[in-house]
């Protein structure tokens, strides 16, 4: 009798606190349902259509998929390059043709752009977070100074940056140009070598303009890099590397030995998270050379942005986005396989 | 006078300070040099871009880029919807990160889970659809549609639950047995504890209204209703040849997150390295 | 912005080629005269005399070097009035583009006034617009240097004509006589066609990494499909 009612008495009070924590958590709920959930679903049935927002959408089946990622082959230009003289490798660019080569340049430089944000962000970021790692005064100062471009405004950086790249009378310029002259005159005009200006069109020449935007990217990054980096040195123990300095080790020992493999968690994390906002570069481009020169910096975000908001062809620019949704997914996926491999676990 | 140790300990100090000066100006640099174009005149920049200072400190720049392209409104539009979407995710991942963290519910890990997967998901896929909703709506153009959308957050979710779950459960114990509701023990007993974690969250929320560009490009389209970050497209496209307007705006849009940043920097990086919260 | 084909386009029309065929559907790059054109640009970017500076950002070209004061001309539009008027201490005056082989050339930059058809309005639509362009209100818009007048009334030219600096305003109207308009293509999207298509290989000349002949072929392959 008794048992009964205390279970009864549990059970109402498990009742009313689920009832509770969805009550709690339904703003969030809403939230999710109307605000991505819903807008997720409609977007996949879109890339599956010709939509373009005035017409009633028509179903294509995988048409736009295809367009974005098939192929097909052209045997005859493999055979004509090859003739030409041209090298294999250029004989099979011939041959094969893409449906829709924009999107191609498009991953390419998307792909680059992330690899090249992780190399240019990673390494300083660290070597900064191991200097700063120190417990002299003053270093939230300098945390803070390295930590200001994460947190200001993509398209304000741009535009500042722009006016840093400019060719002719750009800030960067302006310093490499005063730098020779100074060189020239110290020694290099004396010894019958003078230096030559460079005089780099950093935005301006497509061998130039996509790394000029990794270089800017990677500037406001490397502070948020830093800090969690900061925070994985703080966090291992003190004890483990004083042991090896009473045994002798040397810095740089106690550094590749002790404290990168301690770090790899950090270092994959920051592999993921940064692979994952590179790929979805969009306001550098944009604000800066608008895909440009010669679709050198056309990232796969800006591109669907062009088809769908500038010529409205949404339902293609529906199905680049779910590319660029499974190669986020496909991407972290791998790195998280290969993690085991190098990252160390306690 | 020095011992050779402490000789070389100051050297290895004077060299450390050296090395960090430089690496914090480099960082530094684009903002100075952003300020500086920002004051002078056009012919004194193509003149010499890099000198700091001009004939004067022409703040006229300023009231050009607040008046003349309507800098100020635009300001205005921005801090009504970073306002509403501070606000509202701030409560939201209050609620929502006591219920992670306190109350059990069946399929709450599930829930959590899902809900931080959703992180992953680029906003970009969604973009079309929510163009076409806030069409529906009949909010296209209009601020709301910059701020609703914007209410709810997986990672300031996230943050929170973190955050609570380092509060020892002795402390509501008590007022639970004198009958408080939750929501009571949220307001009274959590939410004056959680003032680095919503020091943190304002700073992240902030950050990531003020600074959006690409949903307001596609959800507002007239100028009277513009955001700061289109406001700095448009005198780029408009002004592109003044670099002290272009600038002039761009230290406007710039300058509030860097008084934010610094006035929270000391909870704000706290909660990034413990959570990894990006933007 | 940087994706500018007024440029490169005078060039081709200078040249005697034009942007496409004759009736618009195909692309005129490969034409003889546009190839004229845009070999004579060409060497005007990276010949051996070398007497114009790379093209800048914003797909002027030389824009940022006049205002710098290290180039002597750049071509423009009316439009640019306003920011030269704010950007140079210096005197400064507008002529006609050069002629070429092709005869003189320029572009005819337009913007209209429409009424929907659908309006709930059409009676007061009607009224913004006769007092839009009356004589009185171009005068003014002319005045403020962006615009050139749409009505022909002597008070709107006067206007105009002296809007200063530069302190000669004709050649903008005598241009009016043999320019291109400006205008959307008959069979195809001039954004997918002249942005996604001729303008990426036309970079490449001014990058040198294709020869005239190579940038307007692979122009012409990838646009042609696109005229419907």
């Amino acid at each position: 009798m008794l048992k009964s009612r205390i279970r009864e008495a549990i059970s109402k009070s498990r009742t009313r606190e689920s009832i509770e924590g969805y009550l709690f958590l339904l703003p969030n709920l809403l939230g999710f349902l109307i605000f991505l959930a819903i807008p997720l679903a409609i977007s996949f049935y879109y890339s599956f259509t010709d939509y373009n927002l005035f017409t009633t959408p028509k179903f294509l089946g995988l048409a736009n998929y295809a367009k974005a990622l098939g192929v097909s082959f052209d045997p005859q230009a493999y055979q004509t390059a090859l003739v030409q003289g041209k090298s294999w490798f250029a004989a099979v660019g011939a041959w094969i043709k893409p449906n829709d080569p924009t999107f191609w340049v498009a991953l390419r430089n998307t792909l680059v752009y992330a690899l090249g944000v992780l190399g240019f962000s990673i390494i300083p970021a660290f070597l900064l977070a191991w200097l700063l790692n120190s417990r002299l005064r003053g270093m939230t100062f300098y945390r803070a100074l390295i930590y200001i471009p994460v947190v200001a405004s993509v398209v304000g950086s741009a535009l500042v940056w722009n006016w840093i790249y400019q060719q002719q009378s750009g800030a960067l310029n302006t310093i490499i140009s005063g730098t020779i002259s100074w060189l020239n005159k110290l020694i290099f005009t004396a010894i019958g070598h003078p230096l030559v200006d460079p005089y780099i069109g950093w935005l301006v020449l497509p061998q130039y303009a996509l790394f000029s935007l990794i270089l800017m990217t990677s500037w406001a990054t490397v502070g948020y890099d830093m800090v969690i980096f900061l925070a994985a040195l703080q966090g291992i123990p003190v004890h483990l590397y004083e042991a090896a300095t009473v045994d002798g080790a040397s810095r740089w020992h106690i550094l590749f030995r002790i404290i990168v493999p301690l770090m790899t968690p950090t270092i994959f994390f920051i592999f993921v998270i940064n692979t994952i906002s590179s790929l979805q570069i969009f306001s550098e481009p944009y604000i800066m050379t608008q895909g440009g020169p010669a679709n050198s910096t056309l990232t796969i975000v800006y591109y669907l942005y062009q088809k769908g908001f500038q010529r409205f062809q949404m339902g293609y620019g529906s199905s680049l986005a779910w590319i660029v949704f499974a190669l986020i997914f496909i991407i972290t996926l791998i790195q998280f396989r290969l993690s085991g491999r190098w990252v160390y676990e306690e | 006078m020095f011992s050779r140790g402490q000789r070389g300990e100051l050297l290895s100090k004077i060299l450390f300070y050296g090395v960090l000066t430089i690496v914090g100006l480099v960082f530094v640099y684009p903002f100075i040099f952003m300020v500086a174009t920002s004051l002078k005149s056009s012919p004194e920049v193509f003149k010499n871009i890099l000198s700091l200072f001009g004939e004067r400190l022409r703040f006229d720049n300023y009231a050009t880029v607040l008046e003349t392209v309507n800098m100020g409104r635009y300001m205005v539009n921005t801090t009504i919807v970073t306002l509403g979407v501070v606000a509202g995710q701030i409560v939201t991942s209050l609620l929502g990160g006591y219920a992670f963290a306190r109350i059990r519910f069946p399929g709450r890990d599930l829930i959590l889970t899902l809900y931080l997967g959703t992180i992953m998901i680029p906003f970009t896929v969604i973009l079309i659809p929510m163009y076409k909703m806030m069409v529906a709506f009949g909010w296209i153009d209009k601020l709301q549609s910059l701020i609703i959308p914007w209410l709810f957050t997986a990672s300031g979710t996230f943050l929170m639950r973190q955050f609570f779950k380092t509060i020892p459960k002795e402390l509501e114990e008590a007022a639970y047995m004198d009958g408080a509701n939750r929501f009571t023990i949220l307001w009274r007993i959590f939410v004056p504890l959680a003032g680095p974690a919503i020091a943190t969250q304002f700073t992240i929320s902030f950050l990531y209204a003020w600074n959006s560009f690409i949903w307001p490009l596609v959800a507002i389209q007239s100028k009277a209703n513009y955001v700061v970050t289109q406001g700095l497209a448009d005198i780029q496209g408009g002004y592109h040849a003044s670099p002290p307007l272009v600038l002039a705006g761009t230290t406007l849009v710039i300058i509030p997150t860097v008084l934010v940043f610094l006035f929270a920097q000391k909870y704000f990086i706290e909660g990034v390295a413990t959570t990894g919260i990006k933007k | 912005m940087s994706d500018w084909w007024g440029l490169w386009g005078w060039f081709v029309y200078s040249g005697g080629g034009s942007l496409f065929n004759a009736d618009r559907t195909a692309c005129g790059l490969t034409e003889p005269g546009s190839i004229t054109g845009l070999q004579f640009m060409a060497d005007l970017f990276l010949g051996p005399d070398r007497v114009a500076p790379p093209p800048g950002l914003e797909g002027g070209v030389g824009e940022t070097e006049f205002h710098a004061g290290t180039v002597g001309m750049f071509p423009n539009g009316r439009w640019m009035t306003p920011s030269d008027r704010a950007n140079d201490a210096f005197d400064w005056a507008v002529v006609e583009m050069p002629k070429g082989p092709g005869g003189n050339a320029t572009w005819l930059f337009w913007g209209a006034y429409v009424i929907n058809a659908q309006t709930e309005y059409p009676q007061q639509a009607w009224t913004v617009l006769k007092a839009l362009t009356s004589p009185d209100v171009q005068a003014q818009i002319a005045a403020l240097g962006t615009n050139i007048p749409s009505n022909k009334a002597q008070a709107a030219v006067d206007a105009f004509l002296n809007s200063k600096p530069p302190a000669d305003n004709t050649p903008f109207i005598n241009g009016a006589a043999y320019a291109q308009a400006e205008i959307p293509l008959f069979t195809g999207n001039w954004n997918d066609i002249v942005g996604g298509q001729y303008q990426p290989n036309i970079d490449k000349i001014f990058a040198g990494l294709a020869t005239v002949q190579e940038a307007a072929q692979a122009a012409c392959d990838g646009a042609n499909p696109l005229f419907k």
